[in-house]
């Protein structure tokens, strides 16, 4: 790695660097931080970003709520909110953190899509709602977003800027705020947290696509998650199948196209769980819930079992205790 | 695509049940999609699919059933319903089941609209929606990146959300009324290790 590549990683990660203030140095030209310096640096940016506790993460998770809310407002039926909150913790119960703060929002935008930020705050679009037929769609698309906050998937992203150069100054504006560096010292906290969040979404929190990897891996874990609150796990599945055949030229999806995988690399991907998704397909679909929470005309269940039966329900590994998980 | 599926319901719920709160925030481009989108009918309870492999049609929606009918690659078919893993299915006159898996939902674009007449809707709904009469009040804002990133923080409506969380015994009780039973399963291809480490309790 030349000289300035590591200036220029030092100063966009860090911030700190020695190289900063004094102009970027050119290869051989002397400006170039010392591997003392570097090292320093380094410890700095740990102190101040690399443990982040599970307050902050939470906090840090609000305070983009906030900004992503400023952007579109939420749904204004608490039926739907109060349901939707109902479906997501009974999800997240099923998970390693299950007494994380689940919030989980219908946010008022037609835009086909859905947001996690750390912390447990997780958006879905109206538009994505109503284009959803049951509630093990609904659970495949929460529990997807939900495997990004287990994993914190998006914390990452934000602390470490691996390949993802946009997320660092947000992450850097939090953690400055958290050791009280910005402007007085004495900021207000919420507005500061405030503050970092907008920044975060500015620099792309969510516009920005993750590692296609984790993007993956939310949709097995999502899968799994489902399963185990009792849902038939096609769920997501089946949504991963309309967006297939939405794609297109539909604004409404932009967004969600340019920041995941193709829907066809990921049904591709979650074909490989297909026996795991046999050994549980036939899990509630909650259909008449569904479409009782939104309001929505109850039609008839098809004639579902047509004409064979399914596959019995989960086989004989049920628990009674939801929060206990093997492998975990 | 035929019925502009997301389009299509967004004209349904908020034409019954929210007809207020998109008032006043409308695109004038995206209202003019809409309202074609409503206009044009919901042809057809089926969806068109191609096979993407060579396959079974099989006479019940299970791995075992027997088989009807060999299906080639790239064989197109009717979808016309769907349960978990598998897709009853028309082809050669005949009905039977294939496993979803084996199937391509086309990628459809807007060009050939009104032609195709179907809509996934459809086939996932169970059936087909009418065209909605009443356009009028339908809004339709994007969320675009450029509203993304000139937001400006809104607390109130966090709080607000907060009021809706449930907690730990709401979403038990709601999971025993609905009868949803907790069942055990190991995440696959070791997401549980590098979930494990960390805050599980």
């Amino acid at each position: 790695m030349n000289p300035l590549k590591i200036c220029i990683v030092s100063v966009a990660l860090l911030l700190v660097g020695g190289c900063a203030g004094g102009g970027m140095p050119i290869p051989g030209a002397g400006g170039m931080p010392s591997l003392a310096q570097i090292t320093q640096a380094a410890k700095s940016v740990q102190t101040a970003s690399k443990d982040i506790e599970e307050p902050e993460e939470i906090e840090m998770g609000q305070g983009i709520a906030q900004s992503l809310l400023g952007a579109a407002p939420l749904v204004k039926n608490d039926r739907i909110q109060r349901y939707v909150n109902q479906v997501g913790r009974w999800l997240a119960l099923q998970t390693e953190r299950p007494d994380l703060p689940w919030t989980f929002g219908v946010i008022d935008n037609e835009n086909v899509n859905a947001f996690a930020a750390p912390g447990g705050m997780i958006f879905i679009t109206n538009g994505l709602l109503k284009g959803l037929s049951n509630e093990a769609e609904l659970a495949g698309v929460l529990a997807h977003e939900i495997a990004h906050v287990v994993q914190k998937h998006q914390l990452n992203a934000i602390k470490s800027g691996a390949g993802a150069d946009l997320f660092k100054q947000g992450g850097l504006a939090l953690a400055d705020q958290k050791l009280g560096k910005s402007a007085g010292g004495q900021i207000v906290k919420a507005s500061g947290l405030a503050e970092a969040g907008a920044e975060l979404i500015k620099q792309g929190l969510f516009t920005k696509p993750l590692d296609r990897g984790l993007e993956y891996e939310a949709d097995r874990m999502g899968v799994i998650i489902a399963a185990r609150a009792g849902y038939d796990p096609y769920g997501l599945v089946t949504v991963l199948q309309m967006l297939q055949n939405a794609k297109g030229d539909n604004p409404m999806l932009a967004l969600l196209f340019k920041t995941h995988p193709n829907p066809a690399d990921r049904i591709e991907q979650l074909e490989k769980l297909a026996s795991t998704l046999d050994a549980y397909q036939g899990g509630d679909q909650g259909r008449e819930r569904f479409a009782a929470a939104l309001g929505l005309k109850v039609e008839k269940a098809p004639p579902v079992k047509d004409p064979a039966k399914p596959t019995p329900k989960a086989p004989a590994k049920t628990t009674p205790k939801p929060a206990a998980k093997a492998g975990g | 695509m035929g019925c502009k599926k997301w389009f299509a319901i967004s004209c349904e719920i908020k034409d019954s049940r929210q007809p207020s709160y998109h008032a006043g925030m409308i695109r004038p481009a995206f209202f003019l999609s809409v309202l074609l989108a409503c206009a044009a009918p919901c042809a057809g309870a089926q969806e068109s699919a191609t096979t993407n492999r060579a396959t079974e049609l099989r006479a019940e929606p299970q791995i075992d059933a027997p088989v009807l009918a060999a299906l080639p690659e790239g064989k197109n078919v009717k979808a016309i319903q769907r349960q978990s893993g598998w897709a009853k299915i028309e082809a050669d006159q005949k009905t039977g089941w294939v496993r979803v898996f084996h199937l391509r939902f086309q990628a459809t674009v807007s060009q050939t609209s009104e032609a195709s007449g179907s809509s996934l809707l459809s086939f996932f709904k169970g059936k087909p929606r009418g065209p909605s009469t009443q356009t009028a009040t339908i809004g339709v804002r994007g969320l675009s990146e450029e509203e993304l990133k000139s937001a400006t923080p809104n607390p109130e409506a966090l709080k607000k959300l907060q009021s809706f969380m449930a907690d730990r015994s709401v979403s038990e009780s709601f999971a025993r009324e609905a009868n949803l039973a907790a069942v055990r399963v190991d995440y696959v291809d070791g997401e549980s290790s590098s979930a494990a480490k960390g805050s599980r309790k």
